[in-house]
């Protein structure tokens, strides 16, 4: 009776200690994490010796809040959430790439006017009033350098916060004249007809190809799971390459894991799901950032720690 | 009966105060997310200077002000509905139903009706802020001492000094009781509906200034929110008691032997 005990302990001891480590991860449940939902069914965490504990928040400041105080070891961000934390001094460092935007038709944001609205280019917003989801963010400074693009001053529109499901029909009631918005909404609103597009592509100042978002860690968390660290970046580059060859059973999994409907994840328009992320992809965000006051100075986008290419 | 200054109340907010300096300096917390006192205070001159945390608090005040006046209106209902037992079978359940409502949220479906500016957060504060005044003034008027009623009918006295001699000085404790607790409130929901879908004011700001790791900003933001809901509260106070200077007067005589 003793030596079977004895034998199971064993067995049971050598089981659980079998390289398993364990990371929280902060997400927010939306299409753009998609390489979080993938690499949990399809095993890419288990398959490392890891163990993945995740949290959906409602916003990327949540997530780095709760990354700097330890609460969580990995989060997702948008990316110029990232830039603005380092401005401040926080140190964090992007431990893999998320979603990416690129020409020509892998572009998510768009800004949306009524259906029979008068303005018909960007430069007409003068005067007028956009809704984005959060001032001092990415969707402002995209605005601000359109507005340049465009030869006006964002300071001649006026920016309002509208949730992201409610532009639709601030939109309709004529309270905002212009929204960003991204997907499912741009496809939600498409479909009922009562918008037109202004702009398909609100993120281009950033660069034909950018990083929209990335998932990172503290840099003193960084340093010592150097072997964690890997093993999550390693299984969101498999997924990302599943992503990007699986369009159909990658959607189909989205609607296990957000609220989309399988018709509408079907429809909308997929962010890029890229191995590799290069300085351009960052730099882009980080230079409009700094030229409209956004951050206080632009800083190479190496300082963000970057990971270089697995071959 | 004459009061110095509160030494002891003083002495203790230095301690709290220099308690906060020693914690974040020795790093008890993760140092980014909990500042010392003395860079929050530098951020709090720094914003003061610029004007963003001044423009900022006079828009909040601007829209709990037209809220409240809005709110003011409740108090010729109070009054009604406190002389009206019948009235007050008609509106009351529906009072009591809408009085459950959260009110901070109510910005929302304001939003979709009334637009994107201060409308629904003035509508907010309105809605906030009239229960309070409503019931309490309610309160009030059914409180009246009947002697004092009594007396006046007795004396002959024309309605409308009736009213403006008689029921509203009696109904006054009341109403400020009202009033006391619908300030507080006004100013909270100001700057939640400022939260939900806002552009500008204090609320917004705090909001803001999370998002843009502006952590030393929120802290100054937290202790000019603090301030002021003090310096207001401290206000009314003194109002209530210049107002009520007969009251505290006829209590300390009378105490529960008249009326």
């Amino acid at each position: 009776m003793l030596k079977y005990f004895v034998a199971s302990l064993v067995l049971l001891c050598s089981i659980t200690s079998a390289r398993a480590e364990s990371i929280r991860i902060g997400y927010i449940p939306i299409a753009d994490c998609l390489q979080l939902y993938v690499a949990e069914e399809l095993g890419y965490f288990k398959a490392q010796g890891l163990v993945v504990d995740k949290t959906p928040l409602s916003g990327g400041s949540l997530i780095a809040m709760a990354v700097e105080g330890g609460e969580l070891d990995v989060g997702w961000s948008n990316t110029a959430s990232l830039a603005i934390a380092q401005d401040r001094g926080f140190d964090f460092a992007i431990l893999s790439p998320g979603a990416f935007e690129q020409d020509p038709d892998r572009r998510e944001h768009s800004l949306l006017v009524a259906k029979n609205s008068p303005i018909r280019t960007v430069a007409d917003l003068k005067g007028k009033t956009v809704g984005i989801n959060a001032l001092g963010n990415i969707n402002e400074i995209a605005v601000a350098a359109l507005a340049a693009q465009n030869g006006l001053s964002v300071k001649q529109m006026r920016l309002v916060e509208i949730p992201f499901p409610q532009m639709e029909a601030a939109l309709a009631s004529g309270h905002v004249d212009a929204v960003l918005t991204l997907e499912p909404f741009v496809t939600i609103a498409r479909g009922r007809g009562a918008t037109r597009v202004l702009e398909p592509a609100a993120l281009k100042p950033f660069g034909k190809r950018m990083l929209i978002a990335a998932w990172f860690a503290k840099r003193s968390w960084l340093d010592r799971h150097k072997a964690a660290a890997a093993a999550f970046a390693l299984a969101m580059r498999k997924a990302s390459a599943y992503i990007e060859k699986n369009p159909a059973q990658a959607r189909e999994l989205l609607t296990r894991h957000t609220k989309l409907s399988l018709a509408l994840a079907q429809q909308i328009t997929l962010p890029l799901f890229a191995q590799k992320v290069e300085d351009s992809d960052v730099q882009g965000l980080i230079d409009q950032a700094a030229r409209f006051g956004y951050i206080k100075k632009a800083f190479p986008a190496q300082r963000l720690n970057l990971p270089a290419a697995q071959p | 009966m004459r009061r110095g200054p509160d030494w002891q109340g003083l002495a203790f907010c230095l301690c709290v105060a220099l308690a906060w300096e020693v914690a974040a300096r020795q790093e008890l917390l993760p140092p980014r997310l909990f500042p010392a006192l003395t860079s929050v205070l530098a951020q709090l001159a720094e914003g003061t200077a610029a004007g963003t945390l001044p423009r900022a608090l006079a828009k909040t005040l601007f829209c709990m002000g037209a809220g409240l006046l809005a709110a003011a209106s409740m108090l010729p209902l109070g009054i009604w509905a406190g002389r009206s037992q019948r009235l007050w079978s008609t509106i009351g359940p529906t009072v009591e139903f809408l009085r459950s409502l959260p009110p901070a949220l109510m910005a929302l479906p304001a939003m979709l009706l009334l637009g994107i500016g201060d409308a629904p957060k003035i509508f907010a504060v309105f809605f906030a802020a009239s229960f309070p005044i409503l019931l309490s003034t309610m309160d009030g008027v059914r409180a009246i001492p009947p002697l004092f009623l009594d007396t006046a009918r007795t004396m002959q006295v024309k309605p409308s000094a009736m009213l403006f001699e008689v029921i509203l000085p009696a109904a006054a404790p009341g109403m400020f009781s009202g009033l006391k607790t619908a300030l507080p409130m006004a100013f909270i929901v100001a700057m939640v509906s400022e939260m939900i879908g806002g552009a500008d004011g204090i609320g917004h700001l705090l909001l803001r200034s999370q998002r843009s790791f502006d952590i030393p900003q929120m802290y100054a933001i937290i202790l000019v929110v603090a301030l002021t809901g003090g310096i207001l509260a401290q206000g009314l106070n003194i109002v209530e008691s210049s107002c009520l200077r007969w009251y505290s007067g006829w209590k300390s005589v009378c105490g529960r032997r008249c009326g």
